[in-house]
């Protein structure tokens, strides 16, 4: 009898993940006729949910170029807050760096990391900029990296916690956000996970 | 198949396979404690274990240079692909140490042959269910692995023929998923039909020493 009830079990498993599986896909045909609806006619909304048109901003580099998001569509946006005293940021530029080098030309890539400068922990606003230049140069970073000197993206990006960084499509529609370090293996499936 | 989700809890983000693997342990565990004895559930229960801290500290050794000058990389990060291997090479060979230990008998080798089976089974089903993938890939893994999982663990019960049949049928859902054959879940499967048949062995000795005696 007791040998049965495993067994049940595996059946009752099969049945639930094939139900649920079918009910998916019943859901994601409607979704699909309900969004063909009305769709032409909407506007891009300004947000940080996924599907939301990120809130545009322009900042200087570090090499006191002037960066534009929305300028950059038609490429995919890996934007990425950081800060030089955060562990975590640490241990993912390498990674990024890595990212950048083999994978970003050819997945039609670019790398915007956001340097919270008002956030870092010297006293004037040259000694940030100094701190933010000693880490590009330890660890060899060739990706655009941004100052946001008066911390007005992060605050439109709500930036609490970091590293923080944001999918975005070539079209300009946020995908994903990833709250936490990333290695050059997730950075990837996450790019190749969106258009 | 292609991870197409993410699961966040706070800072710390998943990939959706990763969760199902996590969910596939806990179900299969769940499923042995019941169908069989605590022991084999506390074995199984000690491979994961094993697996989980093997595939989370690899990173040291796949990326050792990361962890040196960063510590911090292996709070973070985790083996990926080759760490998975290496965990379940390292629960496999724990299985292999502790033999005598264990002592595996004829409940301990359906036991193992349920646990291998089921464990790929649940994987494969979650997978499907969180990410989003060709149709007909996951149809083909749905209904291939839910019949062959259930036709073999209710009328099969020699073990090397049922994980060979099983691996088999793996191969084939594989070569339809868009990662194709050489994907790590075939790899994986590999190494557990070896440790299946190489379980299977241990106790034919075991037993018929036993018969000597």
């Amino acid at each position: 009898m007791k040998k049965n009830i495993g067994l049940l079990i595996v059946v009752l498993l099969v049945v639930a993940t094939i139900g649920t599986y079918v009910k998916q896909q019943i859901d994601k045909d409607r979704e699909i006729e309900t969004a063909s609806l009305g769709k032409e006619m909407e506007e891009r909304k300004i947000g940080l949910k996924n599907g939301d048109t990120p809130p545009d901003f322009t900042l200087t580099s570090l090499d006191g170029e002037d960066v534009t998001l929305s300028e950059l569509r038609g490429k995919k946006v890996v934007l990425n807050f950081w800060a030089t005293w955060c562990p975590p940021c640490k241990a993912e530029m390498p990674h990024m760096q890595n990212y950048y080098e083999q994978n970003a030309k050819k997945d039609n890539v670019e790398i915007i990391a956001v340097n919270l400068t008002e956030a870092e922990r010297d006293v004037t606003e040259d000694a940030k900029i100094d701190s933010v230049m000693t880490f590009r140069e330890s660890f060899d970073l060739t990706f655009p990296i941004l100052l946001d000197q008066k911390n007005s993206a992060g605050l439109a990006y709500q930036v609490i916690t970091i590293p923080t960084t944001y999918f975005i499509d070539s079209n300009g529609y946020i995908q994903r956000a990833i709250r936490g370090p990333m290695n050059a293996e997730m950075l990837k499936s996450y790019v190749d996970a969106m258009d | 198949m292609n991870n197409t989700e993410w699961f966040s809890i706070r800072t710390l983000t998943l990939p959706a396979t990763a969760v199902a693997l996590l969910v596939a342990f806990f179900i299969v565990w769940l499923v042995i404690r019941v169908q069989f004895s605590k022991k084999w559930a506390g074995v199984y229960g000690d491979a994961v274990f094993t697996f989980i801290l093997v595939w989370k500290f690899s990173v040291i050794v796949t990326d050792f240079k990361a962890v040196i000058a960063q510590p911090f990389a292996l709070l973070y990060f985790n083996g990926g692909t080759i760490g998975v291997f290496l965990g379940g090479m390292a629960a496999s060979l724990q299985l292999w140490w502790k033999r005598k230990k264990i002592h595996f008998d004829e409940t301990g080798i359906v036991a193992c042959s349920w646990a291998i089976i089921l464990t790929q089974s649940s994987y494969q089903w979650l997978v499907v269910l969180l990410n989003d993938n060709q149709t007909n890939s996951e149809v083909i893994t749905l209904l291939v692995l839910s019949t062959l999982t259930v036709l073999i663990l209710w009328k099969i019960t020699a073990i090397n023929r049922a994980l060979f049949l099983y691996t088999f049928g793996l191969m084939i859902v594989a070569f339809f998923q868009p990662l194709g054959l050489w994907q790590p879940a075939v790899g994986v499967s590999v190494i557990l039909l070896i440790v299946g048949i190489g379980i299977q062995r241990l106790a034919g000795v075991t037993k018929s020493f036993g018969g000597k005696e």
